[in-house]
């Protein structure tokens, strides 16, 4: 008898959990629910913007995902794989928007983009990054950037070199790294660079193809639609990164640079007590440093510095750059889609852009927040020396195979950073994996 | 009499069914997709990804010809010799065979010690020894007192690194079922080998282990599998590097499967894993077999 009446009982309050459980759902019925995944570099942006959307649209409940890590972008492709995880609009590096497209994840916006009045103001030449390979719209950039060497004025002085800072080829940043590593005291890093797997895409875009565009060489020929292996301008790549890692050591503690919170680190300390002399990476570095960043810190350009990067040899043009961005695009298995172009157009405003673009010190997509004084004048910011280094840039290889391929030159420089490899050895296995990847035939050798 | 049989038969049925249907759905089902996929070129992303094509055994060529597969497995190799058989597995018979005859209070304490490690989640146990490893970590700093400078243990001794890590996580496990099977032995069968004259040693090895055989076989076989699976932990401590130096096939797998997004070339790893699995765990099995 006791223990029918607990069963009873156990059952009883199942039903009502269950019960329960569909009331509210009920109630939320009569709200439309917007899904938005963003990057957790970007939530203290997105919060107020998301709450500015609600209150001027009442019937709107939006929900915001956020989504961490170096991986985020394979978890991205993964919740659009099913209706039921596909969020209604999604911030997605703009390197994976044609694998995507390709892979019918994203949603074509093209029809919904002639109605926008809004979209004229959106530089025609970055659009690009958003297209898939059928030529249609599927992602609207909303960041670009340009990749420099940050020096540290104060270390440079102190080791006898003249500022400002402006190396011709790849020389003189072994010679400053040397001559910082004199300065520098245990622990020091004098160049620091991506150079690790656990780094992700940053290694290979922000060290091995920025460095490689610098040999006036490409990486993918789009006549023949073949991925390039120059062997002697990708060896000069390799070799630089041997210098700085292996025959000069001038790369720091490689136990330190090589984890995977390298930007984090340099940001909140390396950069701060003098422990690095140069970092090659994204003009909005400095970003951090703003009264409205991480670690405010008014005078970090009376020490900090950003120089162009150099060709390999200083040969015409001069200077390189590589150029990322990233996009705001609908999944094809949102179950909102209306409702998720009408929350992007908000965001996308020239009024949230300008100040998201002042907020992370990422160079503007609009022509119109271009003019604004907010983004030209704005405080600890090289966005004017970063908008004219635009003029060099290059961009990674627009094409699907791209999400497999940058992988295979991460693992390039980390073997040769780390001294698994010669420089020699290490294309040697990028060889084969590129072959194993892409296919014999889609690989044109030189 | 007929009639109560095939009840007995209906009843047995209707009991195992539910599991039954489990492992088919959860195990079995999966188990044979992977099997599928591993034979085309499935991909996460990317127009392979919508016509995912079948490629035949070239996901499995790779692993003659990728020497990154090769090294995968020589790590996993070393990985479960080294953490798995010689630490978790002889260590937990070495710490339960020491506790035997001592009191119940030491008893519990030690084992409480050694319970902590495989109760505590395997993503913490990887913070912990991410700090006791690191340049200005614990262990740096206790051997300083001994004169020696500091190591970058995770980046020059990787693998030791996280087979230490491993060992302490699991050798609860093993030290737990060799305790009980230990307990096991009779008295008396002891006693009167020992009045026949048996040194430790000879009760040890002649005794002691014969009785516990099967015990042995079947922490063997779930360390192995056990081990072989090992992907949090690794993951999070290294990351499987430096370059490769701590990539087993698993982690080598995510790499393949989520980081590449090539999933055909992820499921044969996977699959792979699993016949290696069954494999060890087969001679295992045939290796006690024989000598009963």
């Amino acid at each position: 008898m006791k223990k029918r009446s607990v069963a009873m009982g156990l059952a009883a309050i199942m039903a009502l959990a269950a019960g329960a459980g569909s009331v509210q759902a009920a109630d939320n019925g009569e709200k439309e629910t917007v899904k938005i995944a963003v990057s957790t570099y970007n939530t203290d942006w997105a919060q107020p913007v998301i709450e500015a959307y609600e209150k001027e649209n009442p019937n709107v409940d939006v929900e915001l995902i956020e989504v961490s890590g170096n991986d985020m972008n394979t978890k991205l492709t993964m919740m659009m794989q099913s209706e039921k995880t596909a969020p209604d609009v999604i911030a997605e590096d703009g390197f994976m928007v044609k694998a995507d497209a390709a892979a019918g994840y994203l949603e074509p916006l093209d029809d919904r983009l002639a109605d926008w009045d809004d979209f004229k103001n959106f530089e025609p030449a970055i659009l690009e990054n958003g297209r898939g390979a059928d030529g249609k719209q599927y992602g609207i950039p909303y960041s670009t950037d340009v990749q420099g060497i940050w020096y540290n004025k104060v270390l440079m002085e102190e080791a006898g070199m003249s500022m400002p800072f402006e190396p011709k080829n790849w020389d003189d940043i072994i010679d400053a790294g040397k001559k910082l590593k004199e300065v520098g005291g245990d622990g020091f890093v004098p160049i620091a660079l991506f150079n690790s797997k656990s780094q992700g895409e940053a290694t290979s875009m922000r060290t091995f193809q920025n460095l490689y565009y610098g040999t006036n060489s490409e990486l993918y020929d789009y006549d023949e639609q073949k991925w390039v292996i120059d062997t002697e301008n990708y060896l000069k790549v390799l070799n630089f990164i041997d210098t700085v890692y292996n025959k000069e050591d001038l790369g720091g503690p490689i136990g330190v640079v090589s984890a995977n919170n390298l930007s984090d680190l340099m940001k909140s300390d390396y950069m701060l007590e003098n422990k690095v002399g140069m970092f090659l990476s994204a003009d909005g570095t400095i970003g951090e440093y703003k009264p409205a960043g991480k670690y405010a810190w008014p005078e970090a350009l009376d020490v900090w510095g950003f120089a162009k990067i150099p060709t390999v040899d200083g040969s015409e043009p001069g200077y390189t750059t590589i150029s990322g961005g990233w996009t705001w695009g609908i999944p094809a298995k949102a179950s909102n889609k209306d409702g998720g172009f009408e929350l992007l157009k908000f965001i996308a405003n020239m009024e949230n852009q300008r100040d998201f673009c002042v907020r992370y010190n990422v160079l503007t997509v609009r022509n119109d927040v271009a003019q604004e004084d907010a983004y030209t004048q704005q405080e600890l910011s090289v966005v004017n020396d970063a908008t004219a280094m635009l003029q060099y840039a290059h961009f990674r290889p627009a094409v699907e195979d791209y999400a497999s391929v940058t992988s295979l030159y991460t693992d390039m420089v980390e073997s040769v950073s780390t001294g698994t490899s010669t420089p020699e050895e290490a294309l040697e296995t990028f060889e084969a994996e590129l072959n194993r990847a892409v296919g014999e035939e889609a690989i044109l050798k030189k | 009499m007929q009639k109560g049989k095939s009840k007995t038969a209906v009843k047995s049925v209707l009991f195992f069914t539910p599991s039954a249907a489990l492992l088919l759905v959860f195990f079995i089902g999966p188990m044979l997709l992977t099997l599928f996929y591993s034979f085309t070129n499935m991909s996460l992303t990317g127009s392979a990804a919508q016509a995912t094509r079948f490629v035949g055994f070239e996901n499995f060529s790779n692993f003659f010809t990728d020497p990154k597969f090769r090294t995968a497995f020589f790590n996993t190799m070393i990985f479960l010799f080294f953490s798995g058989i010689l630490g978790q597995q002889m260590l937990g018979f070495f710490v339960a065979y020491l506790m035997k005859k001592k009191n119940k209070m030491f008893r519990r304490i030690v084992g409480f010690i050694i319970l902590i490690g495989w109760v505590t989640p395997e993503i913490v146990v990887s913070f912990m020894f991410s700090a006791f490893f690191a340049e200005n970590g614990v262990l740096n700093r206790i051997i300083e007192v001994f004169g020696v400078s500091p190591v970058s243990w995770l980046f020059t001794f990787p693998m030791v690194s996280v087979i230490v890590a491993n060992i302490w996580k699991g050798t609860a496990y093993s030290m737990m079922m060799f305790q009980a099977a230990l307990d096991n032995i009779p008295d008396e069968v002891v006693e009167s080998a020992k009045m026949d004259g048996a040194n430790g040693w000879n009760i040890l090895t002649r005794i002691t282990i014969p009785m516990i055989k099967s015990t042995m076989s079947t922490t063997f076989i779930l360390i192995t599998l056990g081990t072989m699976n090992a992907f949090g932990l690794i993951f999070a401590l290294t990351g499987g590097g430096p370059g490769l130096k701590t990539t087993t096939l698993s982690i080598f797998m995510y790499q393949k499967a989520f980081g590449a997004y090539q999933v055909g070339y992820g499921m044969a790893i996977a699959l792979f894993i699993l016949i290696i699995g069954i494999i060890l765990s087969l001679l295992y099995i045939r290796s006690i077999n024989k000598a009963k």
